[in-house]
């Protein structure tokens, strides 16, 4: 299967639809607020649960993100897309909260020891891997999800992280670098069953 | 990953570097057509590269995998709708606040510097002037055929509608609270003159969407309202 578009269904199925009710947020329709809580609501717990076991954490980012979108709708421009705008809401407010987190603080720019396995929040991604994520660096990881979960483009995490797109190349890599030398099992293609279990 | 195992060219080796930094965009199908051909060229004479797109396809297969959520959205969304109620003169639209600041900035640059608080009335008012002036020409029927050109209506929106422009001052709780007297909601717009098209909602309002408009028009929060001609009003 081309894992290319693996991700496909988180990407904005109808962009001049998600548009058109940001436009109406704007004017304080509460209507167009619920559809579009509805949609971000399922893309991003399933982005951000991925950071922290913290349900209410992430609810809590959810709702900062979208009270933002209804408080500043009428002053989206059409730069970018509807999805880059609240998702790079959503990147800020999630960063800021992670990084309040103690397991987030680091010494040497790396993360704290990785969480235990029997509290990986992901299970179905496997244990090997959710351990070798945790201990990338906020920022990399961030990149790294935002283009294999979110299915995101070098210039749209450019847009949502707003940074140059040579940050995100860079950042990319050595989190693609650090990743081999925690998993040696990534390189030689075991876990990749589905699983990711290598035991 | 050694350098060893690729051309050795300088040329190469920086196609090769700018390669491997592109291929997680090859392996979610995001790059663009020219940079994408221009990897493929590299990926068909180096191995390493082609062993790295594997990983990055095996990596994003696992990532990719969708996390069930547990929770309806529901709860969140009424907690939102709470907070937005609690801060009413925060949560008027966008536009609007912006007015407010603006006003709440100049009133203070005033009261520092009086000379400037007369020359910034004289603007005001000559800007109101003009305003007022312009207002009166485009809502004044037979000296804006223009204005009846705009309430035609949307022919894709069938049905009892209004043009409606919300005051300045409006909240949006204000705002849901007008356009649920009249079971109303807002379909299209703004303009750029601030204009908003509301369709009505089978009921009394909708038989008599002239009736619906007065009221409305009558309204603190609304500066303009109208029934849409020929858009399903009996």
């Amino acid at each position: 299967m081309p894992p290319a578009r693996a991700a496909d269904h988180h990407r904005v199925p109808q962009a001049e639809e998600e548009l058109a009710l940001l436009r109406r947020v704007a004017l304080g329709d509460r209507s167009a607020l619920e559809r579009l809580y509805a949609v971000y609501h399922r893309r991003l717990f399933g982005f951000l649960i991925r950071f922290t076991e913290r349900h209410d954490l992430v609810e809590e980012i959810i709702n900062d993100t979208l009270y933002t979108v209804w408080c500043k709708a009428g002053e989206f421009r059409d730069e970018s897309a509807v999805s880059t705008w609240i998702i790079g809401i959503a990147y800020r407010r999630a960063l800021k909260s992670l990084k309040r987190q103690s397991f987030w603080l680091r010494t040497d720019g790396e993360a704290m020891d990785a969480p235990d396995a029997s509290a990986d929040p992901s299970e179905e991604t496997g244990d090997w891997l959710a351990q070798g994520l945790a201990r990338l660096p906020l920022e990399q990881r961030m990149t790294l999800e935002l283009a294999y979960f979110l299915g995101h483009s070098c210039e749209e995490i450019a847009a949502i992280s707003g940074c140059p797109v040579n940050t995100v190349k860079t950042r990319m890599f050595n989190a693609r670098r650090r990743l081999r030398e925690l998993l040696p099992q990534l390189a030689e293609g075991n876990g990749a069953d589905g699983t990711g279990r290598t035991r | 990953m050694k350098l060893s195992k690729h051309p050795q060219a300088r040329g190469d080796a920086r196609e090769h570097r700018w390669a491997e930094q592109m291929l997680p965009w090859l392996a979610n199908d995001t790059l663009g057509e020219p940079e994408r051909a221009r990897l493929q060229r590299h990926l068909e004479r180096c191995a390493a590269c082609r062993a790295g797109l594997e990983r990055e396809r095996r990596l994003a297969a696992q990532l990719a995998q969708q996390v069930v959520v547990p929770h309806s959205p529901q709860p969140g969304f009424a907690r939102l709708l709470q907070r937005i109620d609690a801060a009413p003169a925060r949560t008027a639209p966008a536009r609007w606040r912006r007015l407010f600041a603006r006003s709440a900035v100049s009133a203070r640059g005033s009261a520092a510097r009086p000379w400037y608080a007369v020359a910034l009335a004289a603007q005001a008012a000559a800007l109101l002037v003009l305003a007022l002036t312009t207002a009166w020409l485009a809502l004044a029927p037979e000296r804006a055929p223009e204005y009846r050109t705009l309430s035609q209506g949307d022919p894709a929106t069938a049905g009892a509608q209004l043009q409606v422009v919300f005051a300045d001052s409006v909240t949006a709780a204000e705002m849901q609270r007008l356009l649920e007297q009249v079971g109303g909601r807002i379909v299209s717009g703004p303009s750029p003159a601030g204009l908003v098209q509301v369709a009505l909602a089978p009921g009394a309002a909708a038989a008599d969407p002239a009736a619906a408009a007065r009221w409305l028009s009558q309204q603190p929060g609304v500066a303009f309202a109208a029934a849409v001609l020929g858009a399903g009003a009996p």
